[in-house]
């Protein structure tokens, strides 16, 4: 995206006391509010170089930002270029991480199913996809009413902002056969893991393609592990995701 | 059958065109490259036509069968 690769170690500590701040004790709330400032300052230095350039660099999402139009009639302004530098970087680091955990606890808990990976590695894009759909680690997100309407007997108004609970909806069983069930292989699987409409996940596309690349090449090489531990697996979040804080895996070395 | 994709509704999620490759392809910015006109759906892309419509999380994709 046009970062320095070297300075991924700074944005890893942010986003990790970024999210941890969700916890609610003063001093997680202090370091949260440093990794912000420090997210921003980043990017207000990062779009400073850039402004002078003649034409947009390459492959730089800062770069490309400064040179966009809101709806085709004005440049976006410093608050909205910050606001959109700073939302990419933690929606991007922290929640493939996150969906990876829970793809490898899956996988950790149902030999079967590392099995079925390997003999039919074609089933992965499927498997990612209800990884998605069973362990939604966006769980719930925020929508801002466009018209009045009646939502199944509430009155809402244009304006009104509501909250959807996408990982119920993601195990509706009038949607989904079984859906309480990790179903492998499932093909209509309309869920919203990376939610819907025109805020939908921008980063969807890399995302599945981190997962699916993952799990190919851990299965590969570690064909068979499991949990290595038999505590609870302790999850933070907030209102709107959950993720493990770790997940400890193990499995045997050849000798 | 044709099938057809609504063109405001279509945010370019991708998981039609992964089920129906053979069908459905995409443009530039990963939307579904034919929107706004039905598509003819050959007999042996029919299973793939209503995976497609079901995959959707937008509701995009509706079928139009001819009896």
């Amino acid at each position: 995206m046009g970062i320095d690769l070297s300075h991924a170690d700074r944005f890893l500590v942010w986003v990790e006391d970024f999210f941890r701040g969700f916890g609610g004790d003063p001093e997680g709330q202090q370091a949260m509010a440093d990794a912000l400032q420090g997210i921003r300052a980043y990017w207000v230095d990062a779009l400073e170089e850039r402004r002078r350039d003649a034409v947009p660099r390459e492959g730089d999402i800062a770069s490309y930002l400064l040179g966009a139009k809101y709806d085709d009639e004005r440049p976006l302004t410093d608050d909205e270029l910050l606001d959109m530098l700073t939302v990419l970087v933690l929606a991007g680091l922290d929640t493939t991480r996150a969906q990876l955990g829970y793809m490898f606890r899956h996988l950790a808990l149902h030999p079967e199913h590392r099995r079925q990976l390997i003999d039919e590695p074609e089933l992965v894009p499927s498997a990612v996809e209800e990884v998605l759909r069973f362990y939604t680690m966006i769980f719930g997100d925020g929508r801002k009413v466009t018209r009045d309407v009646e939502f199944h007997g509430a009155g809402l108004k244009k304006g009104d902002m509501v909250y959807g609970l996408v990982s119920a909806a993601n195990r509706d069983p009038r949607v989904y056969d079984r859906a309480n069930e990790f179903v492998i292989d499932r093909k209509k699987n309309n869920h919203f893991g990376f939610a819907s409409g025109p805020h939908r996940c921008l980063g969807m596309h890399l995302a599945r393609r981190e997962m699916q690349i993952a799990v190919e090449e851990w299965l590969r090489v570690i064909p068979d592990f499991r949990l290595a531990t038999h505590e609870v697996i302790m999850e933070r979040g907030g209102g709107a995701m959950t993720a493990p804080l770790d997940m400890p895996l193990e499995w045997e070395v050849a000798s | 059958m044709k099938v057809f994709i609504d063109p405001d509704e279509c945010t370019g999620h991708g998981r039609c065109y992964r089920l129906a490759p053979d069908l459905l392809t995409y443009d530039d910015e990963g939307y579904v490259a034919i929107r706004g006109q039905p598509i003819d759906v050959p007999a042996d892309q029919v299973e793939f036509a209503e995976e497609a419509e079901g995959t959707c999380p937008e509701g995009a994709i509706s079928l139009i069968r001819e009896d």
